[in-house]
């Protein structure tokens, strides 16, 4: 049974894609990640064009950090004046980042630099992890911990903030300058970011790891609300019948993969989640590397 | 639950004088009712000759992609709990002239205090705060109500979040 993605401009099999939004919800369920570091290339796999697949996956993490952030939110480990401040910064950058992407959009390119960005990133993190995991296995708590604050060029930034939540006294650049790469990589790439945002809040800026996630997911939701937006009235990217039919599927998939996840230990999920990121890193690349079919694609004329 | 749960004693195990034995246990949050709790059980204590013991229970967090992120959450889950045991240990300290025992475990809230229970035979009593508010007594005491009540290996003893410094000091 075909659909026909009025955007996309693909016919795709109904159950194929709500076979994605499932596995990706339970995905998220298990690993307690958005997903859209997973979704946006397998939805590029399908078939669907990368500006498309970026697009419409962002409108799926608005949904999924809502929904992740409440709870956080009702243990009071949101610090909301730090994540405004992040927000400030991720507005600044996803508006930036989607208007790179229609510039690269305008001379063609913009399926190329998405995939070439997912292979980069999914490679460092997939390796990082994997790293990680080995490193662990290798040797049980060789190091001892660091100290929280270290007084290092980044206290010399002016503009000092206090930030009360967070027990931090500290320039108002930082979390701005992380708010912005953030939303620049939402925008370019459909994803939340928290991979990179939660590292960059507990070690750039030494937030405690307490308010970190629910500030992370608190950014999040505004910034990937404000890259559909702009998406979709700038570029035209956001596939409705797709966003629906991953929804659907997300919000099953979801609950399975919670259930799931609370049966695996940490390490396990780890290493799982570093395998997959990497295998889908590495078929980004043989597909970037391998010449196509079809060497030339034919476009109707005056397009 | 987890690898961490093997209580953590401090100074427990120093008696400073002839004891009944009895030992109060209390669980610890930042709650008002704790509060009440924590007086009921230092002064039942101190009339008895008994012991007060205190557990925190750490959430265990979230999985966390980075496994430093995940291990400097526990890092800091685990200080946090020390200190705010710390606290209250030395108030205490303070109105019983003897330090508790002090335990740590990390899991579910309900499932760790009743193991504690089952695990610690020195344990003569649990004493739980109950909020006064309008949305029930908390969820601890709810639970230890509704479904544990009769199972348990001590009994309960409820105090009401509504009583006053006062009112405790007269009942005990």
């Amino acid at each position: 049974m075909d659909i026909y993605l009025p955007i996309a401009e693909i016919s795709v099999n109904v159950f194929l894609l709500l076979g994605i939004g499932g596995g990706i919800g339970a995905l998220s369920g298990i690993f307690g990640v958005g997903g859209g570091f997973l979704m946006t290339p397998l939805l590029i796999f399908i078939g669907i064009p990368p500006g498309v697949a970026v697009a419409t996956g962002a409108n799926q993490i608005v949904a999924a950090s809502i929904s992740g952030v409440l709870a956080h939110w009702r243990r009071g480990n949101v610090d909301v004046k730090i994540g405004v401040v992040l927000l400030i910064g991720g507005l600044a950058g996803s508006t930036a980042g989607v208007g790179l992407f229609s510039f690269l959009k305008s001379v063609g390119q913009v399926d190329l630099v998405v995939n070439l960005c997912y292979v980069v990133f999914l490679g460092i993190i997939g390796s990082l992890m994997l790293l990680e995991s080995i490193k662990a296995m290798m040797a049980q708590k060789a190091q001892k911990r660091k100290k929280s604050h270290v007084h290092n060029w980044t206290h010399g930034l002016p503009f000092k903030m206090k930030f009360r939540r967070s027990r931090l006294y500290i320039s108002a650049l930082l979390p701005l300058a992380v708010g912005f790469f953030v939303g620049l990589l939402s925008a370019v790439m459909g994803v939340g970011g928290g991979f990179v945002m939660v590292p960059a809040m507990i070690y750039l800026l030494g937030m405690p790891t307490v308010v970190v996630v629910g500030t992370s997911l608190f950014q999040i939701i505004f910034v990937t609300a404000n890259v559909t937006l702009l998406q979709a009235v700038s570029n035209q990217t956001v596939d409705v019948v797709l966003a629906m039919l991953l929804i659907v599927g997300g919000v099953i998939g979801a609950q399975l993969g919670a259930q799931i996840g609370a049966k695996l230990k940490g390490e396990q999920l780890r290493g799982l989640l570093a395998m997959m990121v990497i295998s889908v890193a590495i078929k980004l690349l043989i597909d970037l590397a391998t010449q196509p079919a079809d060497l030339y694609s034919v476009l109707p004329a005056g397009g | 639950m987890s690898d961490r749960t093997d209580p953590t004693q401090k100074n427990g195990d120093a008696p400073t004088r002839q004891l009944t034995g009895r030992t109060f246990l209390c669980v610890v949050d930042e709650t008002e009712e704790f509060a009440a709790a924590l007086q009921f059980a230092c002064q039942r204590a101190k009339n008895s000759g008994g012991r007060v013991a205190l557990l925190y229970v750490i959430q265990p967090a979230e999985f966390q992609h980075w496994m430093a992120v995940g291990e400097r959450m526990r890092e800091e889950a685990r200080e946090e709990a020390e200190e705010m045991l710390n606290v209250v240990a030395s108030v205490v300290q303070k109105r019983l002239g003897q330090m508790p025992a002090l335990y740590i475990r990390e899991g579910a809230l309900r499932d760790e205090v009743i193991s504690l229970i089952e695990e610690e035979e020195s344990i003569s009593l649990l004493v739980l705060g109950a909020a006064s508010g309008t949305d029930g007594p908390g969820p601890l005491v709810s639970y230890l109500v509704e479904k544990m009540a009769g199972k348990l290996r001590v009994p309960v003893t409820i105090v009401p979040g509504s009583l006053t410094e006062e009112d405790i000091a007269l009942i005990t």
